[in-house]
């Protein structure tokens, strides 16, 4: 079972894209090894290699008419940043 | 009130759904201020809809199955025109432009939408404690946590703020609030009610359920949210059946499965389990022990893959299309996402993306991801041929009765523990159903699980139905202990 390290935690923190305070890792780092301590159950059963089961029902695409319905009218005013109907965002170049 | 003689009364004229919902939100602003169920009462959008609800009865049409009734919805589900926060800083100022499925269904039905109730931050959590805009209280003790995530929900239909309300379920979230609080909680098959418009967390498993204070109750809510005669074109998860009919319990045979009554669990609510096996007898079933040695698989199943699905599902709150705004000061994309979400999601929201991202990075996925939806296959292979020899299957709720405000927060394991007898029903898809069957000795309720087959969401409600019938399901009330 790997240990959590501060660093471990960090690099998965980037790859969720959530800015930890400084503080907030050796708590988090605590706990992921609480909690995989407890779920190393899984890694020590020899289960035979099944289909694993991602989903419950078999997805297929559904074809119907494209139309334009009531909620896909105008929801601009959900936009945060926005200058008229546009969204602003920061700028990167 | 219960809701069907609410709604008898409001279709035949014999009362006003106007005077029913006023009765409610006097009820509600009488109780709120103690234990907090709801995040926003819509007290002018109500009152209109009982209004319309009326003037139907007056033309002599009939407003539907569901007139007059008042109902909550749990904030992770989208009511036009009303805030949808999940309880998250997060979706700040998100005003939902569109209706859930389930909703609109609701609507057609003429009951009447009052407000928004509390969870778990984006319904992560088994407490109620993790909502970012503070903890909703159990009305049987003000100090004890109502469950979770559905926690205002299931606080809201015990406390009679509303006959009936909707939650979601991933693990547990329907039945868990439901246990501690001493109402009914379903959590339907997988699919047989729309998600469209429930905000996802792990959408592989979950689905929208329903709080009530009846079996009938919980009958005539399910008859309007389910899938009867075709799917959800919205939701390409979704799978519809007409009611089965329930042959009643006399010969039907009961499996009650050991494990989840071994070692840990309370005295009482193991006491409530057996107490619930016996009166299954009385009414003829024949009840026997079955033992699954995997179960223990079962949390590590849910948790490990549920966290991958939220760390994907929750990629989309990045502050720039709705809710809490993004920094426009950030030098790059990275540095704008992280600190918008470092800042709108809570501790147990971190968690669960961070977990999530670490399972399916590459050098952890074999070891975690793939070993757990194996187990989950496990599982589900288990339940599936046990309900081939049982047609009903037992355990308790949750191993205990309400933990106290603050006792599991600061360990994340111990939350996730309540949830060891509910999340196998949510691997293996099949339709369960919280029963409140008994309390503790210091008076907190008990909640027994009745599991069933796929689609046979009707036999549990109707066994349940039958049960209260012969007197053997006790109705509290806790309005007494509120006053």
């Amino acid at each position: 079972m790997p240990k959590v390290d501060e660093e471990l935690v960090k690099r998965v923190a980037f790859l969720s894209r959530i800015s930890l305070k400084e503080d907030e890792v050796p708590v988090f780092a605590a706990q992921f090894n609480s909690i995989l301590s407890y779920f190393s159950v899984i890694a020590s059963k020899d289960l035979p290699a099944p289909s694993p089961t991602e989903r419950l029902v078999d997805i297929r695409n559904v074809f119907r008419e494209d139309k334009v319905c009531e909620q896909g009218r105008d929801f601009t005013y959900i936009f945060p940043n926005k200058e008229g109907r546009y969204i602003k965002a920061p700028k990167i170049v | 009130m219960s809701a069907v003689s609410i709604a008898n009364g409001v279709r035949s004229g014999e009362t006003s759904a106007e005077e029913i919902v006023e009765r409610y939100l006097e009820v509600i602003s009488r109780w709120e201020p103690k234990i907090h169920a709801f995040l926003y009462v819509d007290e002018k959008g109500a009152l209109e809809a009982a209004r319309a609800v009326d003037a139907l009865v007056k033309e002599g049409r009939d407003p539907g199955p569901l007139a007059g009734v008042p109902i909550a919805v749990k904030d992770n589900i989208a009511v036009k025109g009303m805030p949808l926060t999940c309880a998250s800083k997060i979706l700040t100022g998100y005003v939902s432009p569109y209706d859930a499925t389930v909703v609109t269904k609701l609507r057609q039905s003429g009951s009447v939408i009052i407000g928004k109730t509390n969870l778990d931050e984006f319904a992560m959590g088994s407490s109620t404690e993790y909502s970012a805009f503070g903890p909703t209280r159990n009305p049987w003790n003000l100090d004890r946590v109502p469950g979770g995530s559905s926690g205002g929900s299931g606080a809201a239909v015990a406390s009679g703020e509303v006959p009936l309300a909707l939650g979601s379920d991933t693990g547990g979230s329907v039945r868990c609030p439901a246990s501690f609080t001493g109402v009914y909680g379903l959590k339907p098959t997988y699919g047989l009610v729309s998600r469209y418009g429930l905000v996802a967390f792990a959408n592989s498993i979950e689905v929208i359920g329903g709080f009530s204070s009846t079996a009938k109750d919980m009958d005539l809510l399910f008859s309007v949210m389910r899938n009867s005669a075709a799917p959800d074109p919205m939701d390409q998860t979704t799978i519809f059946s007409p009611p089965l009919a329930f042959p009643g319990l006399k010969g039907l045979r009961v499996g009650i499965i050991k494990e989840t009554l071994a070692e840990g669990v309370d005295h009482d609510v193991a006491k409530v389990t057996y107490g619930f096996a016996e009166a299954l007898e009385e009414a003829g079933a024949i009840v026997e022990e079955i033992s699954m040695p995997d179960l223990y698989l079962a949390l590590p199943a849910y948790s490990l893959p549920a966290s991958a699905e939220a760390s994907s599902n929750l990629a989309r709150y990045d502050g720039i299309r709705y809710g809490m705004p993004c920094p426009l000061d950030a030098k790059d994309w990275n540095e704008a996402f992280s600190r918008v979400r470092g800042e709108g999601f809570g501790p147990e929201v971190k968690r669960r993306v961070m977990m999530g991202s670490f399972v399916l990075s590459s050098g952890y996925y074999d070891a975690y991801y793939l070993k757990a939806v194996a187990a989950r296959t496990k599982i589900r292979e288990d339940i599936i041929r046990a309900l081939k020899d049982y047609q009903f299957l037992i355990s308790p709720t949750n191993p205990t009765t309400a933990p106290k405000l603050g006792e599991r927060t600061a360990d994340p394991l111990s939350m996730y523990l309540l949830d060891l007898d509910t999340v196998p029903v949510n691997l293996s898809g099949i339709p369960a159903l919280s029963i409140p069957f008994g309390r503790s000795s210091d008076g907190m309720p008990i909640g027994v699980q009745l599991m069933s087959s796929p689609l046979r969401d009707d036999w549990v409600i109707k066994a349940a139905e039958e049960l209260e019938e012969m007197g053997k399901v006790e109705m509290a009330s806790v309005v007494a202990r509120l006053e």
